[in-house]
């Protein structure tokens, strides 16, 4: 695995293509360079292939969910960032994603200026660990 | 048929700084209180996340005056406005928002069991007393055992305090720890609604969530 490059590089996991494009854009205004998957299956093989600093994550998807997609990557990956976005936010997901050491779990419907503070936390945390 | 009444629940994080604050607030039991981490304002993330649960809750249009606010690390002592109003004015996002609900009518209720924040309290205290990182690290897994048998019990007391204090008429707000399993008792009882604005777990550290 390499060190993170001075451009943030985020991967995006969400089935609605709608939310994915939004967030890519806003993302890619702001200089990151983006990469998306429709599914989690998807997402694992780009998080293998393309190493970001941080994953954006939707918990509800048709077949693999968030957390399984999550418990996956978490197999061959513990540094990446990953923060949560859900419409369907629970006390069970909130406790799998915090053993799942997620930066930060955020609750649809959310600012896009919510989610570029929430990229950049992250991002700024990726950062650090690999100057630790 | 009883009509089931809702309850608002929602899940928090604690910051290092509202640990220290609330155990130096706490009756001592032979041992020093935590170290309050740093000295200032908690970091922003948190101070975000307790704004967008104020936002949250303002939404919701509860009836202030007919609120009771049960909250994760209160004892029931018969003090507990004046103790909510101390970690106010010592900077605590969460009890700052207390605050101001009860400015607007709703009701602080003891919540907690004192005997076993003691015992939580003091657990986490020798965990963090240890000296070195390497020490911290090696305890920490006997610490989330101990914790987590501690925190089935203060489940089991708060639902009853819930239950039992609970007026006729009354919403009940609860916020509780994300580790908290309360929630799967109350699910049995109350229409439970989840208020879940972001919860920023690398900003505040797992250790007091775990």
């Amino acid at each position: 695995m390499t060190t993170p490059a001075a451009k943030p590089t985020i991967l995006i996991i969400d089935d609605e293509p709608d939310l994915r494009e939004l967030i890519r854009d806003v993302l890619a205004d702001q200089g990151c360079r983006v990469f998306c998957a429709a599914n989690g299956p998807d997402g694992i093989v780009l998080n293998e292939q393309e190493n970001p600093d941080v994953i954006i994550l939707d918990l509800r998807m048709p077949g693999m969910d968030g957390i399984t997609t999550l418990r996956n990557i978490r197999r061959s990956d513990d540094r990446v960032q990953v923060v949560i976005l859900t419409g369907f936010a629970s006390p069970d997901t909130i406790r799998d994603a915090a053993e799942l050491q997620v930066s930060e779990y955020l609750s649809k419907p959310f600012a896009n200026s919510d989610l570029v503070s929430v990229i950049t936390t992250a991002y700024e945390s990726s950062l650090a660990e690999w100057q630790e | 048929m009883k009509e089931i009444s809702r309850l608002i629940y929602v899940p928090i994080l604690h910051a290092q700084d509202d640990a220290g604050r609330t155990a130096a607030l706490l009756p001592k039991a032979g041992t020093a209180p935590l170290r309050v981490g740093r000295s200032g304002a908690a970091p922003s993330p948190v101070d975000d996340m307790w704004k967008g649960i104020a936002a949250k809750l303002g939404e919701l249009n509860l009836p202030w005056r007919q609120t009771r606010i049960f909250q994760d690390g209160t004892p029931v002592c018969g003090n507990e406005s004046a103790l909510a109003a101390r970690l106010a004015e010592s900077g605590c996002p969460n009890f700052s928002l207390l605050l101001e609900l009860m400015q607007e009518g709703a009701t602080l209720e003891g919540t907690e069991d004192l005997d076993l924040l003691i015992q939580e309290y003091d657990l986490l205290n020798k965990l963090l007393m240890k000296g070195t990182a390497a020490q911290r690290q090696a305890g920490q897994a006997q610490y989330q055992e101990a914790s987590k048998a501690l925190l089935t019990l203060r489940d089991q007391f708060i639902f009853n305090r819930i239950t039992r204090t609970l007026q006729e008429g009354e919403v009940p707000l609860v916020f509780m720890g994300v580790m908290h399993r309360l929630d799967k008792l109350l699910e049995k009882a109350f229409l439970v609604s989840y208020v879940i604005y972001r919860l920023p777990f690398r900003s505040v550290g797992t250790i007091y969530n775990a």
